[in-house]
C-alpha cells in the first residue's frame, strides 16, 4: 500500500512538470486553433536558453529560467509572425495542411540546430535547491519539490490572467469568436502573437525547470512533445481545464501503470506506450476528450 | 510525360555528381567506424576519432606511402555501419577498425566479411561479434561472456543476496543481462546465501525510472547491488534518481554504473555527489601498469582535446597501429595478405601486448585478443577522475 | 502519345545505365533512394492526393519489413512471397487505420497516426524475444551475390511497376475522387463520391506500397530495428522529399526523393547541418512555395516554352 501511495505521488509531480506543457499548447490550440507540433522541440529551446544562461553567464538559476521563457515567447511571437499569419490572412488554401506541415517542420528545423550548434552531449543544469527530503517510503529530490511548486504557481497565474485580466478576456473572445471579437475592437493577429508566444514560453519555462532533474539534450523535446498531444486530446483540445486534469491523469497513469503492469519486468519498456495508446482510444471514442470542445475545422 | 522526364533529369543530375567521384590510390587509406551524432554514444565516438587521428597522424607512412584516415559516422545505427563499411571499401580502404556498439558491428561485419576487407573491433562487447568466426574480424575489445563472468563471480565474492538490474534495450545490455541471469540466479555466495537477480527492460529514451526503482527500494530483503546496465543520459539519470530515492548508494546498497559513460567528466556534472562510492568498469587503470607508452598516450590525448582519455580511445589507438603494423608485415594491402598478418601479429600497444587467438572455443574467442582486461573501480571523492579511483577488483582474464 | 512513350524511354535508359557509372557505395545511394521515392509517392498520393496526412507511412512500412523478416526466418517462405505478404499485412493494417480515422481530419488525423506510428515502434522494441528489437533483426540477403546490381533493378522495376500503378489510379475518376475529398470533404460527399470507400482505398493502397518498399528494404539491408524505420523524425525525412519535389505530383516526390537522398550523401561532411538545411528547405519551401521546388520550376519553363511557341506562331 506505501509503495502505492509512493508511486501516486510520483506521479503527481510528474503531472504537474506535464500540465505546464501542456498548458502552453492548449492555449495555442484555443485561440489559434492549430496543433503545434513544434511544442516539444520549444520546451528542449528553453531548457537550453536556461542551461546558457545559468552556465555561461552565471546567471541565477532561478532567475535563468525566466530568461528563457522570455527568450523563448519572443521566439514564438517570430515563429507566428513569419510562418503562421498566412493562416490568418487568406494567404493559405488547405489551411489545417498546412498548419501541420509547417510546424512539423520547423520542429525538426529546431532540432537539428540545437544538435548542430549545442552538441549532442546531455547535459545539467544547476539545481535549485539541492539535497532530498523523506516521505514516508518515498524520499524526493529538493529540486522535484520546487520545480512541482513552481509549475502550481505558474499554473495557478495563468489561470488568473486567462480568468480575471483583460488580456485574459480578450485572448478567450478570440477563441471562442474571432470575428466578434475583431468587431468589438479585439485585434485577432496580435492576441495570435500574444497566445502563440505565451503557449510555447510555458513550454520554454517547463524545460528550464526540468533541466536539473531530467537533464537536457536536442531530442529531450520528441516524448514530452507526443505526451503533451496525447494530453490536450484527452483533456480536450483548447480546454486548460482538461489540459490540467489530463496531465495529472497522464503523470499518474505512467507511474502506476508501469509498476502494476501485469508483468512487472516489461512494465517500463511499454511506459511510453501508455500515452499513445490513451491517445488512439480517446481519439476513437470521444474525440472531444473529457472538456473539450467540438473541433471547428479552420475555413 | 514531358515532365516526369525533366523531373527525373533534374534528380539524375544530382546523383551523377556522386557517382562519378575518381580515387587517386596513391595514399593508403585506413578506414575509421564510430558513432559521432545522435542516436549513437556521440561522446565516446569523439574520443575513437581523436584517438584514430593520433594514431594515423603518428603513423604517417606505411610502405612508403601516406596514411589516409577516413572516419565515417556510424550514428549508433546498424544499416549506417554497413553503409560506412561499403563507403569505405569503396574508397579503397585497407582495413577498418573501430565500433562501439555492438548492434552495429554486428551489421559491420557482415559487410567486411563480405566485401573481404578487415576489420578490428575495438570497442563493441557483444560475444556474437567473434563468435561469428568471420575471418575478417578481430577484436581487442573484451567479449561480453569474457568480462562479466568475472563480475558474476565479484558479485558472489562481496556477499551480495539481492542483485537487482535496469538494462537497456540494446544488445550490449541484453547480453550482460543474459551473462548475469545465466550466472546469478540459484548460485551461492561467499556466505553460502541463494542470490537472487532480477531486472527490468527498458528502451534508452526512457527518463523517469523512479516507479521501477521505487519498487526495488521496497524489496524485503532490500537489495545490495543495483545494476545500471545502461550508456548515456539513461546511465546518469538510474544513478540520480536512485540517490534521490534513497535506494543507492547507502550502508546496505551500491550503486554499479555499468556504462561507459560513468568515466566521463560529464558524470560527475549529471549526478554530482551522487556518484561518490558508486562502482564502474574501465578497460585501462594506471594500476594495471602504468607503462611510458601509456603515460605518453595519455598526455597527448589530454594536450589535444584537454580531457582524460578512457580505454575506448586507447583501444582505438592500438587499433589503428596493430592494422598500420599488419600491412607493413604483409608488405601488400590486398585483404587476404593482411588477414594472413593480422593472425600473426604481435604487437605492443598502450594496453598491452596485442595478438589474436586461434582458438575456436568458446566460439567467441577466435581472432579475440585474449589479454582484453578490465577492472572494477570505485569513485571515493567527487569530480574524481577515474584514473584516480581506487581500484575494486582486478578481473584479469584467461582464455 | 509517342511523345510519352519516348520520355519514359528515355528515363529508363538512363536508369539502366547507372550501375554502369556508379560504384558501390553510390549504388547503395541509388537503391536507396529508389526506396525511398516508393514511399514518399505512397505518401503523395495519400496525402498530396486524398488529403489524407497521416504519419503512419514508416510505420506500415516497418510491419511490411517485419513481417516479411519474420515470415521468411521462421519459414521456409520464399522471400518474394515474404515480401508480397508484408506488402499485404502493411495494407491491411492500412485498412484498420483508414476506418479508424473515418471521421478524423486535419491535426486529429495527424495525431492519431503518430500515436500509432508509436505504439508500433514501442511495441517492436519491447517485445524483443521475437523481433530482436534494438539489437537488430538479421534478416536474409534476396540475392546471394555481394554486388548490388541486381538489388538496384529489383528496386527500380518495383518502383516503376508502382508508379504505374498509382499513376493510372490517380489519372483515372479514382484520382479525381481522391482530390474532392481533398479539396473539400462535404461538397465531395453531396456531389455522390463515397467518401468512405475512397479514403480507405487510399489508405489501403498507399499502405500496400509502403509495405513493399519497407519489405525490399529489410532483405536488401539485412539487418532491421525498430527505431531506424520509424521514428518520426524519419516520417519527417519522408515528408519533406514529398512537399520539396511537390505534394501533389507523383514524379515530384520521386525527384524529391532523389535529390533528397543524394544531398544528404553528398554533404556527409557538414554531418548534422545537412539536416538543418532539410528542416530550414522544409519550413520556407511550405511557407513560400506550397507546390514545391522542383515541380514549379518545371511549369514556369513549360509555360516559357509555351509561350515562345505561341509567339513564334503569331
Amino acid at each position: 500500500m506505501e509503495l502505492f501511495v509512493a508511486q501516486a505521488l510520483n506521479g503527481l509531480i510528474i503531472g504537474l512538470l506535464y500540465a505546464l506543457i501542456a498548458i502552453g499548447l492548449s492555449l495555442i490550440f484555443s485561440v489559434l486553433k492549430i496543433v503545434n507540433f513544434a511544442h516539444g522541440e520549444c520546451y528542449m529551446m528553453g531548457a537550453f536558453f536556461s542551461y546558457y544562461f545559468s552556465t555561461l553567464f552565471g546567471i541565477n538559476p532561478i532567475l535563468s529560467v525566466f530568461l528563457s521563457m522570455a527568450a523563448v515567447f519572443l521566439l514564438g511571437v517570430a515563429i507566428q509572425y513569419l510562418l503562421l499569419r498566412p493562416l490568418y490572412t487568406g494567404a493559405v488554401e488547405r489551411k489545417d495542411e498546412y498548419a501541420i506541415l509547417i510546424t512539423f517542420g520547423l520542429g525538426v528545423f529546431l532540432q537539428n540546430v540545437a544538435m548542430s550548434v549545442f552538441g549532442p552531449w546531455t547535459k545539467k543544469s544547476p539545481d535549485f535547491i539541492s539535497g532530498i527530503t523523506g516521505i514516508g517510503i518515498f524520499t524526493v529530490d529538493n529540486n522535484r519539490l520546487a520545480v512541482s511548486g513552481a509549475a502550481l504557481v505558474i499554473i495557478v497565474a495563468l489561470l488568473v490572467i486567462i480568468g480575471m485580466t483583460f488580456v485574459g478576456k480578450a485572448l478567450r473572445a478570440v477563441s471562442q469568436d474571432r470575428d466578434a471579437s475583431a468587431i468589438v475592437g479585439i485585434n485577432p493577429h496580435r492576441m495570435n502573437l500574444l497566445a502563440f508566444g505565451i503557449g510555447v514560453a510555458l513550454a520554454g519555462g517547463a524545460g528550464g525547470l526540468i533541466g536539473p532533474i531530467f537533464l537536457i539534450s536536442p531530442v529531450m523535446g520528441i516524448l514530452p512533445g507526443i505526451k503533451s498531444f496525447v494530453i490536450i486530446v484527452l483533456g480536450g483540445m483548447g480546454s486548460i481545464k482538461g489540459a490540467i486534469i489530463g496531465s495529472l491523469l497522464l503523470g499518474e497513469i505512467e507511474s502506476l501503470g508501469s509498476v502494476f503492469f501485469l508483468d512487472p519486468t516489461r512494465g517500463l519498456a511499454y511506459k511510453n506506450a501508455f500515452g499513445v495508446l490513451l491517445l488512439a482510444i480517446v481519439l476513437l471514442l470521444k474525440p472531444t476528450g473529457l472538456f473539450g470542445e467540438k473541433h471547428v475545422r479552420m475555413e | 510525360m514531358k515532365k516526369t522526364l525533366f523531373v527525373i533529369g533534374v534528380a539524375l543530375l544530382v546523383a551523377l555528381m556522386g557517382g562519378s567521384s575518381v580515387w587517386c590510390q596513391e595514399s593508403i587509406v585506413i578506414g575509421g567506424v564510430a558513432p559521432l551524432s545522435a542516436p549513437g554514444a556521440a561522446e565516446s565516438g569523439a574520443e575513437m576519432k581523436v584517438a584514430m587521428e593520433m594514431a594515423a597522424g603518428e603513423i604517417g607512412k606505411i610502405l612508403g606511402k601516406p596514411v589516409k584516415l577516413q572516419v565515417e559516422d556510424t550514428r549508433g545505427l546498424p544499416e549506417e555501419g554497413t553503409a560506412a563499411m561499403n563507403r569505405l571499401a569503396d574508397a579503397g580502404a585497407v582495413g577498418v577498425v573501430g565500433e562501439f556498439h555492438s548492434a552495429v558491428a554486428k551489421a559491420e561485419i557482415e559487410a567486411a566479411n563480405e566485401r573481404k576487407v578487415p576489420l578490428i573491433v575495438s570497442e563493441a562487447w557483444a560475444d556474437v561479434i567473434t563468435g561469428k568466426q568471420y575471418p575478417y574480424v578481430f577484436r581487442i575489445a573484451p567479449a561480453n561472456s569474457l568480462f562479466y563472468t568475472k563480475v558474476a563471480d565479484w558479485v558472489k565474492s562481496i556477499g551480495a543476496k539481492n542483485v537487482v538490474a535496469i538494462v537497456e534495450n540494446t544488445d550490449w545490455g541484453l547480453g550482460v543481462d543474459t551473462v548475469f541471469k545465466e550466472n546469478l540466479p540459484g548460485e551461492k555466495n561467499i556466505n553460502g546465501q541463494a542470490i537472487s537477480y532480477t531486472s527490468i527492460v527498458a528502451e534508452r529514451t526512457v527518463s523517469d525510472f523512479t516507479p521501477q526503482l521505487l519498487m526495488y527500494k521496497s524489496m524485503r530483503p532490500r537489495p545490495d547491488l543495483v545494476m545500471d546496465i545502461f550508456t548515456g543520459t539513461g546511465e546518469y539519470l538510474i544513478v540520480k534518481q536512485a540517490a534521490e530515492l534513497g535506494l543507492a548508494t547507502t550502508r546496505e546498497t551500491a550503486m554499479f554504473p555499468v556504462g561507459t559513460s560513468a568515466l566521463y567528466p560529464e558524470y560527475w556534472e549529471t549526478v554530482g555527489e551522487y556518484g561518490v562510492f558508486s562502482i564502474t568498469k574501465t578497460g585501462y587503470h594506471p594500476l594495471l601498469g602504468v607503462t611510458p607508452a601509456i603515460m605518453e598516450f595519455n598526455k597527448k590525448f589530454e594536450d589535444k582535446t584537454g580531457k582524460t582519455p578512457t580505454f575506448a580511445a586507447m583501444e582505438a589507438y592500438d587499433s589503428i597501429y596493430v592494422m598500420a603494423k599488419a600491412i607493413e608485415n604483409a608488405q601488400a594491402t590486398d585483404g587476404d595478405a593482411v588477414l594472413a598478418a593480422l593472425e600473426k601479429i604481435r604487437y605492443d600497444g598502450v594496453l598491452g601486448t596485442i595478438w589474436f587467438s586461434q582458438e575456436r572455443k568458446p566460439d567467441y574467442m577466435f581472432h579475440q585478443w585474449p589479454g582484453a582486461k578490465a577492472v572494477l573501480i570505485q569513485y571515493t571523492a567527487k569530480d574524481q577522475k577515474y584514473t584516480d579511483a581506487e581500484l575494486l577488483w582486478p578481473a584479469i582474464l584467461k582464455p | 502519345m509517342r511523345r510519352y512513350f519516348l520520355t519514359v524511354i528515355i528515363a529508363l535508359v538512363i536508369s539502366i545505365a547507372v550501375p554502369l557509372f556508379f560504384r558501390a557505395y553510390w549504388l547503395h545511394v541509388a537503391i536507396i533512394a529508389l526506396n525511398y521515392a516508393l514511399l514518399a509517392s505512397s505518401w503523395t498520393m495519400l496525402a498530396g492526393f486524398a488529403g489524407q496526412f497521416s504519419f503512419a507511412t514508416m510505420a506500415l512500412a516497418g510491419i511490411g519489413a517485419y513481417t516479411s523478416a519474420l515470415l521468411v526466418i521462421n519459414s521456409q517462405l520464399p522471400m518474394w512471397l515474404g515480401i508480397i505478404s508484408g506488402a499485404l499485412m502493411a495494407a491491411f493494417v492500412g485498412l484498420l487505420v483508414g476506418v479508424l480515422v473515418l471521421r478524423m481530419s486535419g491535426p486529429y488525423l495527424a495525431l492519431f497516426t503518430i500515436a500509432f506510428s508509436e505504439l508500433v515502434r514501442i511495441t517492436l522494441n519491447a517485445e524483443y524475444q521475437f523481433t530482436r528489437g534494438d539489437m537488430g533483426l538479421t534478416v536474409p540477403h534476396l540475392y546471394p551475390t555481394v554486388s548490388k546490381v541486381p538489388y538496384y533493378f529489383t528496386m527500380l522495376i518495383l518502383l516503376a511497376g508502382s508508379l504505374l500503378i498509382m499513376g493510372l489510379l490517380l489519372r483515372s475518376r479514382y484520382g479525381l475522387f481522391f482530390r474532392a475529398i481533398r479539396e473539400h470533404e462535404e461538397a465531395a460527399s453531396a456531389m455522390g463520391v463515397n467518401i468512405v470507400r475512397y479514403k480507405i482505398m487510399a489508405f489501403v493502397i498507399s499502405s500496400f506500397f509502403a509495405g513493399l518498399a519497407g519489405g525490399f528494404f529489410a532483405h536488401y539491408v539485412g539487418t532491421l530495428t525498430p527505431n531506424s524505420i520509424m521514428e518520426i523524425p524519419r516520417m519527417g525525412l519522408v515528408i519533406a522529399m514529398s512537399v520539396i519535389g511537390g505534394i501533389e505530383s507523383l514524379a515530384g516526390a520521386v525527384a524529391g526523393a532523389i535529390l533528397v537522398e543524394f544531398l544528404q550523401e553528398y554533404l556527409r561532411e557538414l554531418e548534422m547541418w545537412r539536416f538543418v538545411i532539410f528542416g530550414l528547405a522544409l519550413v520556407l519551401i511550405l511557407r513560400f512555395s506550397q507546390n514545391g521546388l522542383i515541380y514549379p520550376i518545371y511549369q514556369r519553363l513549360a509555360a516559357k516554352r509555351v509561350e515562345a511557341l505561341s509567339e513564334s506562331a503569331a
